[in-house]
């Protein structure tokens, strides 16, 4: 009455299961997004119906909206060149920002005593409102792009920084033992261990950031700057010119989308274990 | 006792540990622990939680650093050499999310740099097969249930053909149907390989079904508080083990034992009625 090994450990029925779950939950995915176009939709024909009715000083409508967002694009009244400052902006501010996050993180997260001595001003840093050092920095640097260069950064810094300290302490903790076990030397353990396992704590920090630079952008354009789209939609906003404010409002959000899309897609391109993994718990 | 030391082949002599929280207090977790594991014999290290059973599977695999005493493996201080004759199934699976069920178990091959990238795989696939999931070789770990998680970890562990397997409570955290399952898959895989097995439990059944030999420890510190022969007849079978009269002695022979240390922290009035009652 022994059990035959064979008998007993046969999982094609099991893994066909595990399969065939896999194959639904993507169908469905591709369902709900169509569901986000259709509400999209209907908001814009909400907003087109009510706008009708109201001076557009208030909320415009999508189709003036749309016919300036076209000037400014490619009609009389082009705006390249601020949208190519604050771009500029943007992407130097996040590439530093991940940076330094990164290697402040993994610092942090890998060493004790970094964390001891740091752990108080990184609590202190993250739960100060950013804001209040634009001043600041436009005293120090001068009323240009280098005062919001270093302010992107600073906003930007954080959740990378965060992130990747968790990752790095979370990923240690569970798998340094194995590496051990398994003979790894010091640096096959931080190739094959550390670095994999923190790479998709890295992109989620960076996903924030890249929502964040975006703030950071039109905050301090808003308040350093005689270009650039944040400085725009400050001058509209005094001018009363909604519907020119909701065309930048509208530029500002596409970069904001462009920057997370690609972040979620280098997450699954670079890191799918760490999206599938939360998927299918 | 009458062990011969030439057959002995995995012997830990007079190990301790002790843990400093942060007040500096320090706390002894492990106190002259001495114990000799034969070849081909299956021990089990029984005990309550934080009787340092644990952590003394992972001294005798220097994962973790100890105070006095010294592990052997066939008569040898364990250094580098010694550690790659062992392999540790971890309570978790602990399977890299971002590597194949394949390559999960490759990674314990890979500081053998003796062995050819094929030959890795070769080893690699022949321990999926053992465990019979050769067929999950490609799939991602978060695919797999956790039972089959687990076995993944065995097969990982057995792809190294260690001398020693060290497991530390590697059904623990399974559900009970996949725990009683894989009791009796493992158990019968590691009989028929005739593997050396240093098992760490707090479950007394299973400690029985599956051991040659039950260390029974004691807590704070830990120390090895019997020993026990378990003479049951191979193979074994869940049913036909806990109704044996031998397992049943022995059962009620560790839970005295358990009980008797519990009565050392009972209040004194309690223990008076319990003498008295006696």
């Amino acid at each position: 009455m022994a059990v035959s090994l064979e008998e007993g450990f046969s999982d094609a029925t099991e893994l066909q299961a595990i399969d065939n779950a896999l194959q639904r939950s993507r169908l469905r995915t591709g369902f709900k997004y169509s569901g986000t176009l259709y509400l999209i939709l209907v908001l814009l024909v909400l907003w087109q119906i009510i706008g009708s009715f109201l001076d557009p000083i208030y909320i415009s409508k999508p189709t003036i909206v749309a016919n300036n967002l076209w000037n400014m694009l490619f009609g009389k009244t082009q705006i390249w060149h601020d949208i190519a400052v604050s771009a500029f902006e943007m992407y130097i501010g996040l590439a530093i920002a991940l940076v330094i996050g990164s290697v402040f993180g993994l610092a942090i997260g890998r060493s004790r005593i970094i964390r001891g001595i740091t752990a108080p001003y990184v609590v202190f840093l993250n739960a100060t409102p950013l804001v209040i050092t634009l001043p600041l920095l436009a005293i120090w640097l001068g009323v240009d792009e280098k005062a919001r260069i270093v302010f992107i950064v600073l906003l930007a810094t954080w959740p990378i920084l965060l992130n990747v300290a968790a990752g790095c302490r979370n990923v240690s903790g569970r798998f340094t033992e194995l590496g051990h076990s398994a003979g790894l030397s010091r640096t096959d353990l931080i190739r094959k261990i550390i670095s994999p396992g923190v790479l998709p704590y890295f992109l989620t920090g960076a996903r924030i950031s890249a929502g964040l630079v975006v703030i950071g952008m039109v905050v301090s354009e808003m308040e350093v700057s005689l270009v650039g789209l944040g400085y725009l939609l400050a001058s509209y906003a005094s001018g009363f010119q909604t519907s020119k404010l909701l065309a930048v409002f509208v530029i500002s959000t596409v970069f904001g989308l462009i920057n997370v899309g690609l972040l979620s897609l280098a997450t699954r391109t670079w890191a799918p274990w760490a999206v599938l993994e939360r998927k299918e718990r | 006792m009458t062990l011969n030391d030439d057959q002995c082949l995995l012997e830990v002599r007079g190990v301790s540990k002790a843990f400093s929280d942060r007040r500096h207090n320090r706390k002894v977790v492990l106190d002259n622990v001495s114990l000799k594991v034969q070849q081909g014999e299956f021990v089990s290290i029984l005990g309550k939680s934080g009787c340092g059973k644990t952590t003394l599977l992972r001294i005798i695999d220097s994962l973790i650093e100890w105070d006095e005493g010294e592990v052997l493996l066939e008569n040898q201080l364990v250094g580098k050499a010694q550690r790659q004759r062992m392999a540790f199934v971890f309570q978790d699976s602990n399977l890299l999310p971002w590597r194949s069920v394949k390559e999960n178990v490759e990674l314990n091959l890979e500081s053998m740099k003796e062995l050819s990238s094929q030959e890795r795989s070769d080893r690699a696939i022949e321990a999926l097969r053992l465990v019979g999931l050769e067929d999950a070789a490609d799939h991602a770990p978060y695919q797999l249930s956790g039972g089959m998680q687990q076995r993944v970890g065995v097969a990982r562990a057995l792809a190294r053909q260690p001398a020693v397997f060290l497991m530390d409570e590697p059904f623990g955290h399974l559900d009970n149907f996949t725990r009683e399952r894989l009791q009796q898959e493992i158990g019968a895989l590691i009989e028929r390989l005739h593997a050396t097995v240093v098992f760490v439990t707090h479950d007394i059944d299973e400690a029985i079904l599956l051991s040659d030999k039950i260390i029974l420890m004691e807590s704070d510190p830990g120390r090895v508080s019997k020993v026990f022969n378990v003479d049951l007849p191979r193979p074994r079978w869940r049913y036909n083990v806990r109704a044996h009269p031998e397992a049943m002695r022995l059962r009620e022979e560790i839970v005295t034992d358990l009980h008797l240390k519990i009565a050392d922290w009972v209040q004194p009035e309690e223990a008076m009625l319990n003498g008295s009652e006696s």
